[in-house]
């Protein structure tokens, strides 16, 4: 009677339900290796309401042809963002991260607290095509809600995909951060849910 | 005084004899009397559905139950824009300054717009008509947007067109004088309309702009015949409520319904908190037939029939003149009051009259717009004589647009074969004219019609030309407020069906078709290269300013000094001794107004503030109107009258003048709106030229069928335990250390455990609260709180989180009524909590009763042990809406499926964004920065919210008074929210 529910509910916590590690194919062929390792743009060029919304924000196609009106204007592979700002029409992504609905994550804040990018997302300046890292699942979020030091860095290395600082150091930054920011996140239902 | 409200109704079902309070006549009538929380049959299906139907459904909700958890594909889309607009930030709603109208008067609105979709509509606080408040109906324009049933094409002769070559081919045909062209339009105190009615004049000087309006209201009703005749041209009263310690209202609701209710609902209340005695309050007396919203707050509420309205004040002259040495302002109303003096009421009048000559200057005499012009003057008289004009009534002009003539000169052109082209913009006059006009006979001797409008609706049937009109949310336009400032209204979205804005369509007949904006752009330059004073640039910059914050602050045109003709009062009708039998008085409808609101499911399913009456319009009658005519609640009767019958369904309504049957408009409708159909009777036909709101009832005969009424008055009822608290101003002083209530006992609970933050709470001021319902309507636009229908409604299975309860005391003829918002009460010890086998609902650490949709397995345990009742379960997936009503959801809410129980949650999305905001911008949590939506849109302010550990926020100040209390306190459930006791002020010689 126990073992079937509990199969159940491990399953449901597996990669291949979560979709950690599912490679999707997008409307556009976007590297994030080359745009964010090789020419250095910051997560906020493109992601820029992620300090003040609760979305990050995909952006607008106006933002590629930003630079790809001065560089790489005939490559074939942009051939869809052109079509894109050409026609008036929006690029139709295929979403990676997917929270249920009754979830309300607010990106802004986590930012504000100190959880970089890459604690989520992993190291999206290594992926041909982002996948997901992270399980998020419920037990997943509340793992740091309960226990965030492990979880911050300093504000000017949010953005940093290549924090990863010795456990001993993490302990520090990560302590020094609850207490002066005098973070405690919420361990409500209605802090996500509502 | 103090004395505890008991519900009337015991859990057995018995009635409570001897109950001081009571909510039905179950007592005297056959009235369902408090249904159970799930009453039997509760879970069938709505009777509409077959069993092979309800299979399909359920199957189908299963199969998506069963789906929707897990997701093994992706085909979730991230659509961004193409080019971001400059102010948006996706996830961030943006907030417009914009104006909507009613009976062409302007009140200043905030609308919220997620990403470009307006979702919500609140006050504009710099609005002189808003205040920051906002009634039913301007915030359900919100949905009236996204009606799936909205007309969307032009169309001439059945065929599809381009509108505005049919203008410019109306324009040549019409010829160089313009003589058969004629124009029917609703009020308006928009000056670009103005200019645009203006040039349409100059370039056919035979043709004539008619202006129809079915309430009514001010210069367009028996107000404005009073004032032109009295003064010789067109003014407005303005009321300064927080300046009148004695109102006096004759057959008028000043604080719920007219162009200014919010802001009298404001001034109000300003004299309506004394906390203690000593303190300045008012007095309310009403008079009038049928319970209203002023008459449910009144000290000394008066039932008597419209009719005998102008005796009455005739009787309150002569008793000012005779008893209180008032001078009267002129002989001839000497005369009129010797003439004609009644008996009846002298305690009540006696009381009155006294109150308002010891508050010379402070006191305000209201008469309705259901009232002939004499009432009206006399009004004017008493408040001359009393030097109320110019203390608490000031006259300014009226900013509505002079029309040509009424609806019965063009019925006389019509009938002449005078009228060729008629364009009606808006308005619905079909529906609306007056019964004895004869509108949808008499229409269609214009060879041409042609109707600007939101739906296919009697008037569109009849027109051969038809032009779909721009919401209001939709297109550019401008207006003035009582006061006479101005203001912009700027469209949020542009028109999902094509629509068109009125002023466009004038301006297409008189040279090229202009945009509405270009229009009101132009008018604005115009009135200030008019004035002479700013340059061009100075212009644009102001207008700029203008739509920033949505109007054009301190700038109410000057007042206008009166010197009344009394010799105008030989004009006036003197109406005849008050004949014997019934009256059938007719009155716009708290919900559907004149019938335009008809179509939308969230006013159609809010209870009326008086009978509670949900999807339907119904006869009201007076408990011993129901004795003489034997008839039950439901009863079908057939009133028939000097202009025609109707058969309607009755309601018993304590507090209903006995001789006086009241029937609300708007309903019976037979347009193409789908929601509208088959709901209620039409009463218009009944109405006439001579006598626009009432009829002469010959006979009423019942008939043998019922009709199947969905009333909530009866639903969720608290079963026989103590609920409010009375006061009156004499007996405020309560010493700090005595409760109202006894102490709940021991608790074996443990006690709650608190966070380091705010700690939220609420306070309701049970005093000020007038019934109007705006909060329940903001609820459900905040809330994505679904409609349910009125099948389901008679199951009691509406979704409302927030009721508000009508209790009364007292004889049935004419008892007091009390009014409660009731809500989820977020009790520190929350018995739902307890019961929950899947803790779905728990307690936050700020004080919160939390629901957690998505654990909710549907139990209902939990709502079984709410003491207050104020869970609601989704029997069905009610949330389902067609096309694109779900545009209207506010984004940061759940949708909540079928099988979810659902109720108040404080507006934690409000709570919540504004917590981020504080960290992410580095700035304290103010202890006033969450605004709930019923507090943010209470005319009187009556809700508080905020962090009662703050104690300096106004909610720990008023939870700490003495007349805050808890409902059910003994219960030991610390519910966070408090009410404070209803203090009122009863003259002594009347108690």
């Amino acid at each position: 009677m126990v073992a079937i529910p509990s199969a159940l509910a491990f399953a449901m916590r597996q990669p291949p339900v979560t979709e950690q590690g599912h490679i999707i194919d997008q409307p556009i062929a976007f590297d994030h290796r080359h745009h964010v390792r090789d020419l250095g743009i910051d997560c906020r060029y493109c992601h820029e309401g992620v300090d003040h919304s609760a979305y990050a924000g995909v952006p607008p196609t106006s933002r590629c042809m930003n630079c790809h009106n001065q560089v790489w204007t005939a490559a074939a592979l942009l051939a869809p963002v052109r079509w894109s700002a050409e026609t008036n029409t929006p690029v139709a992504w295929q979403r990676i991260h997917h929270l249920p609905d009754f979830v309300y994550f607010d990106h802004s804040v986590h930012i504000s607290r100190g959880v970089g990018c890459s604690t989520c997302h992993g190291p999206v300046d290594t992926m041909a095509r982002v996948y997901q890292v992270a399980p998020m699942t419920m037990g997943w979020c509340i793992d740091c809600h309960r226990d965030p030091a492990h979880a911050l860095r300093p504000l000017d290395r949010i953005t940093d995909m290549d924090w990863t600082p010795s456990a001993a150091e993490q302990e520090r930054v990560g302590t020094d951060m609850v207490r002066r920011l005098g973070i405690s996140p919420t361990l409500d239902c209605s802090g996500c849910h509502r | 005084m103090s004395a505890h409200l008991h519900d009337d109704h015991r859990s057995d079902g018995a009635p409570h004899r001897d109950a001081l309070y009571w909510r039905t006549l179950a007592d005297s009538f056959d009235v369902p009397s408090g249904t159970r929380e799930f009453p039997p049959a509760a879970d069938t299906p709505p009777n509409a559905w077959s069993r092979r139907q309800f299979i399909g459904l359920m199957s189908a909700s299963m199969a998506l139950a069963g789906l929707s958890g897990c997701r093994l594909t992706s085909d979730d889309h991230l659509v961004p824009y193409v080019t971001q607009p400059v102010d948006v930030i996706p996830g961030r709603p943006s907030h417009y300054a914009t104006t909507v109208t009613m009976g062409g008067y302007g009140t200043g609105v905030v609308v919220t717009s997620h990403e470009g979709r307006p979702t919500k509509i609140d006050g504009n606080p710099e609005h002189p008509a808003s205040l920051g408040a906002c009634g039913v109906f301007e915030q359900a324009l919100v949905l009236q947007l996204y009606d799936p049933d909205r007309a969307q094409a032009a169309r001439l002769n059945g065929v599809s067109c381009l509108w505005h070559q049919e203008m410019q081919e109306v324009a040549t045909h019409t010829g160089t004088r313009g003589d058969g062209l004629r124009v029917l339009m609703e009020p308006t105190a928009s000056p670009t309309m103005a200019r645009c009615c203006a040039e349409v004049k100059q370039r056919w000087p035979g043709s004539r702009i008619i202006i129809h309006d079915a309430a009514g209201i001010g210069a367009h009703g028996a107000a404005g015949q009073a004032w032109r005749a009295l003064f010789g041209h067109d003014l407005v009263a303005r009321y300064d409520f927080s300046r009148s310690l004695i109102v006096v209202a004759m057959d008028a609701d000043p604080l719920a319904s007219g162009p200014s209710h919010l802001a009298h609902a404001r001034g109000f209340a300003s004299l309506r908190r004394a906390r203690s005695a000593g303190q300045p309050m008012n007095r309310l007396y009403v008079a009038e037939s049928s319970p209203t919203c002023t008459g449910s707050i009144a000290d000394h509420r008066l039932a008597v029939s419209d009719r005998d309205i102008v005796d009455l004040l005739l009787a309150l002259l002569a008793e000012l003149m005779a008893g209180q040495g008032v001078l009267c302002p002129d002989q001839r109303i000497a005369a009129l009051v010797a003439g004609r003096t009644t008996s009846a009421h002298p305690s009540w009048i006696r009381a009155a009259a006294a109150d308002l000559a010891a508050n010379r200057g402070a006191g305000l005499i209201l008469i309705g717009d259901r009232q002939p012009p004499l009432a009206h003057a006399l009004g004017h008289a008493l408040n001359a004589a009393l030097g109320n004009v110019g203390a608490t009534i000031a006259y300014g002009p009226s900013p509505l647009m002079a029309g040509d003539g009424d609806l019965a000169s063009l019925m006389r052109e019509l009938d002449r074969g005078q009228v060729d082209d008629l364009l009606i913009l808006g308005g619905n006059p079909v529906l609306t004219a007056l019964g004895d006009i004869q509108l949808g006979r008499r229409i269609s001797q214009a060879r041409n019609r042609w109707y600007l409008g939101l739906y296919e609706d009697e008037t569109a049937q009849l027109c051969n030309g038809f032009i779909p009109q721009a919401h209001v949310l939709e297109s550019w336009g401008d207006a003035c407020a009582c006061d006479g400032t101005r203001s912009i209204q700027q469209p949020l979205i542009d028109p999902l069906h094509g629509g068109i804005a009125a002023c466009e369509v004038l301006a297409a007949l008189v040279g090229p078709p202009r945009l509405a904006r270009d229009l009101v752009r132009d008018t604005w330059r115009d009135a200030f290269q008019g004035a002479g004073s700013i340059a061009d640039a100075g212009a644009d910059a102001h207008l700029a300013e203008v739509l920033r914050r949505g109007v054009e602050v301190g700038r109410a045109s000057s007042l206008v000094s009166t010197a009344a003709d009394w010799s105008a009062l030989a004009r006036f009708e003197v109406p005849q001794r008050s004949r014997d039998g019934f009256e059938l008085s007719l009155k716009l409808d708290a919900k559907v107004h004149d019938g335009r609101f008809a179509n939308n499911p969230w006013l159609q399913e809010l209870p009326d503030p008086v009978t509670k009456l949900t999807w339907d319009n119904a006869a009201l009658i007076s408990p011993a109107a129901a004795r003489r005519l034997g008839v039950a609640q439901g009863a079908l009767i057939e009133v028939r009258c000097d202009t025609g019958a109707l058969t309607v369904p009755v309601i018993i309504q304590p507090g209903q003048a006995e001789w006086t049957i009241s029937v609300s408009l708007g309903y019976g409708r037979r347009g193409a709106e789908r929601t509208a159909a088959d709901i209620g009777v039409d009463a218009y036909p009944l109405t006439s030229i001579s006598r626009p709101w009432s009829a002469a009832v010959i006979a009423v005969t019942s008939r043998p069928a019922s009709h199947r009424l969905a009333i909530t008055q009866h639903h969720w009822s608290l079963e026989g335990r103590p609920i409010l608290l009375e006061q009156t101003l004499a007996g405020i002083n309560l010493p700090a250390d005595a409760p109202l209530q006894p102490p709940p006992g021991p608790s074996l609970r443990p006690a709650p455990a608190h966070g380091p933050g705010p700690q939220w709470a609420m306070v309701i001021d049970t005093s000020v609260c007038i019934g109007c319902s705006a909060c329940v309507v903001a609820c459900q636009a905040e809330n994505n709180i679904p409609v349910v229908g009125k099948e389901n409604v008679l199951r009691s299975r509406e979704m409302h989180w927030l009721r508000i309860d009508r209790y009364y005391r007292g004889n049935e003829d004419d008892p007091v009524a009390l009014l409660q918002p009731m809500a989820c009460q977020h009790c520190e010890k929350a018995p739902c909590e307890y019961v929950c086998p899947t803790y779905a609902t728990t307690h936050s650490q700020d004080g919160l009763n939390e629901m957690t949709y998505n654990r909710c397995v549907g139990t209902r345990f939990c709502s079984n042990n709410c003491p207050y009742k104020v869970r609601r379960f989704n029997w069905y997936n009610f949330a389902d809406g067609r096309d694109p009503l779900p545009l209207a959801r506010n984004p940061e809410v759940t949708v909540r499926a079928r099988g979810v129980m659902e109720k108040c949650t404080y507006c934690v999305q409000r709570i919540r964004t504004t917590e981020h905001r504080s960290l992410v911008d580095g700035v304290p949590l103010r202890t006033d920065a969450v605004v709930t939506a019923c507090q943010q849109t209470c005319p009187t302010q009556a809700i508080t919210f905020g962090d009662m550990t703050d104690p300096a926020s106004a909610v720990a100040h008023l939870r700490a008074h003495p007349l805050a209390y808890a409902v059910l306190e003994d219960s030991g459930a610390q519910p966070r929210t408090r009410y404070l006791a209803h203090v009122r002020n009863p003259h002594p010689e009347l108690t």
